[in-house]
């Protein structure tokens, strides 16, 4: 009987009706106009952000040309957070306001510490419902034509003399913290190699050595200065302890996330 | 080509309607289904499922991209669902719409075990919906309803045990 009783419960599912179609069709109005209620306030806000930066640009003399955001062009990466040192792929899509397939889209970026200023970087084709999508290699070189990302970058995509809202892919730097044996000056000092990854990053950063005090709270131990993406230290710490090293918001920016290695324990 | 829903979610968190109508022609459906399903007649499983449909594009910025959208939705048509059931009273319109003009022995056999869980109580009745109709496992069942995992369990089989009993009762007669 409870074999099925269970089957006859399964099925019920199976025998609900379709909505009727007045109300799919009223339902799917009534989502629409809530969403483009909010879009005129969206639009606004970004018209002004986009002002604001124009403004800002021209005053520098670094605007490159006149752009105006088309209502439909939209742009989008997956992820939008890359680790330089592993190599993160990234996809950018989007749509054009046509819907249509075969439509040429280029695609410009604008990498943090370099010119300011977008620049092309490869023209797409979109295919159906007007949607494209470019995929940025991981590691290089994979690509003659893309570099892979290795520092901040704003997209944005241009279609029929439109330019889209942008969006970055923020990146995060890689950091390896080592300790190597040599002969300790002082009993008690332990040494430790820091590498940092990051073009951005090379020279006069400063990276803190922290020690775990309890779950979840560090405290600092050192900070070390980083010439050439490259830090040899001592600490005082003592075995087993657990620490860490952080390179912090302040230091990271602005073309990079901050970042941590991960919990290694003092030998 | 089928465009994923990662990708339709991340255009309409970016303002783009054509993807939100998409994403409405593929989820529409099963919201209806899990609304109804969760209150047992039409005009209750519309409120519900509009509500959830709308509150869902709303919130969209609070769903985890990381994480598919369809449970996402379906939980908020469950929580709906059961805060609609807390606060009206039950409707003795149960299922009614299901039922064939022209009734064959499974659909027969189906009304009855519908009729059945009508008839359990209500607690024992959610568990039942919830796992049968809905597709949740007892854990899951547990965080919705914010009870021990052991509770749910016990519910379910005194509310199966129960449900034998009923069908057997109507066999005999």
């Amino acid at each position: 009987v409870s074999d099925e009783l269970e089957q006859l419960l399964g099925r019920v599912p199976d025998r609900v009706p379709a909505a009727p179609p007045e109300t799919t069709a009223r339902v799917r109005d009534e989502v629409l106009r809530a969403f483009r209620r909010r879009s005129p306030r969206r639009t606004l806000l970004v018209a002004a952000a986009l002002a604001l930066v124009a403004v800002g640009c021209f005053g520098a003399g670094r605007l490159a040309s006149p752009t105006h955001a088309a209502s439909d062009l939209t742009i989008g990466a997956r992820p939008d957070v890359v680790d330089t040192q592993n190599g993160t792929p990234v996809t950018l899509f989007g749509t054009v306001p046509s819907g249509r397939s075969g439509e040429s889209v280029q695609i410009e970026a604008n990498e943090c510490g370099l010119s300011g200023l977008f620049h092309e970087l490869q023209g797409v084709r979109t295919e159906g419902q007007g949607v494209w999508s470019m995929p940025i290699p991981g590691n290089y070189p994979q690509s003659k034509v893309l570099d892979y990302i290795r520092t901040k970058t704003v997209y944005r995509a241009r279609w029929n003399g439109h330019a889209s809202e942008t969006v970055t892919v923020y990146a995060r730097p890689s950091l390896d913290l080592r300790q190597f044996v040599v002969k300790r000056r002082k009993p008690g000092q332990r040494n430790f190699g820091i590498t940092v990854g990051g073009q951005q990053l090379k020279y006069r950063k400063r990276i803190v050595l922290e020690r775990r005090v309890a779950t979840n709270v560090w405290r600092p131990v050192k900070t070390v200065v980083v010439n050439g993406g490259l830090g040899l230290f001592w600490a005082r710490v003592t075995k087993g302890q657990i620490v860490r090293a952080r390179i912090p918001e302040g230091e990271a920016a602005p073309c990079y996330l901050p970042a941590v290695t991960p919990p290694w324990t003092v030998k | 080509m089928t465009v994923d829903d990662a990708l339709l979610l991340d255009l309409a968190r970016r303002g783009s309607a054509d993807a939100v109508s998409e994403l409405y022609e593929r989820y529409w459906p099963l919201a209806w289904r899990w609304a109804y399903v969760a209150t047992g007649n039409v005009v209750d499983a519309e409120d519900v499922a509009q509500d959830a449909i709308c509150r869902a594009f709303r919130e969209l910025s609070r769903h985890d991209s990381n994480r598919p959208f369809g449970p996402w939705l379906k939980r908020i048509v469950v929580n709906r669902a059961i805060d609609t059931y807390r606060r009206e009273r039950r409707r003795t319109e149960w299922f009614e719409d299901l039922r064939p003009a022209v009734p064959d022995e499974d659909t027969v056999a189906s009304d009855a075990v519908i009729a059945a869980v009508h008839d359990l109580p209500q607690q024992r009745r959610t568990v039942i919906v919830l796992h049968y109709w809905l597709g949740y496992g007892a854990e899951e069942i547990a965080q919705i309803l914010e009870l021990p995992y052991g509770t749910v369990a016990s519910r379910l089989s005194r509310a199966l045990a129960n449900l034998r009993a009923i069908l057997e009762e109507e066999r005999v007669r």
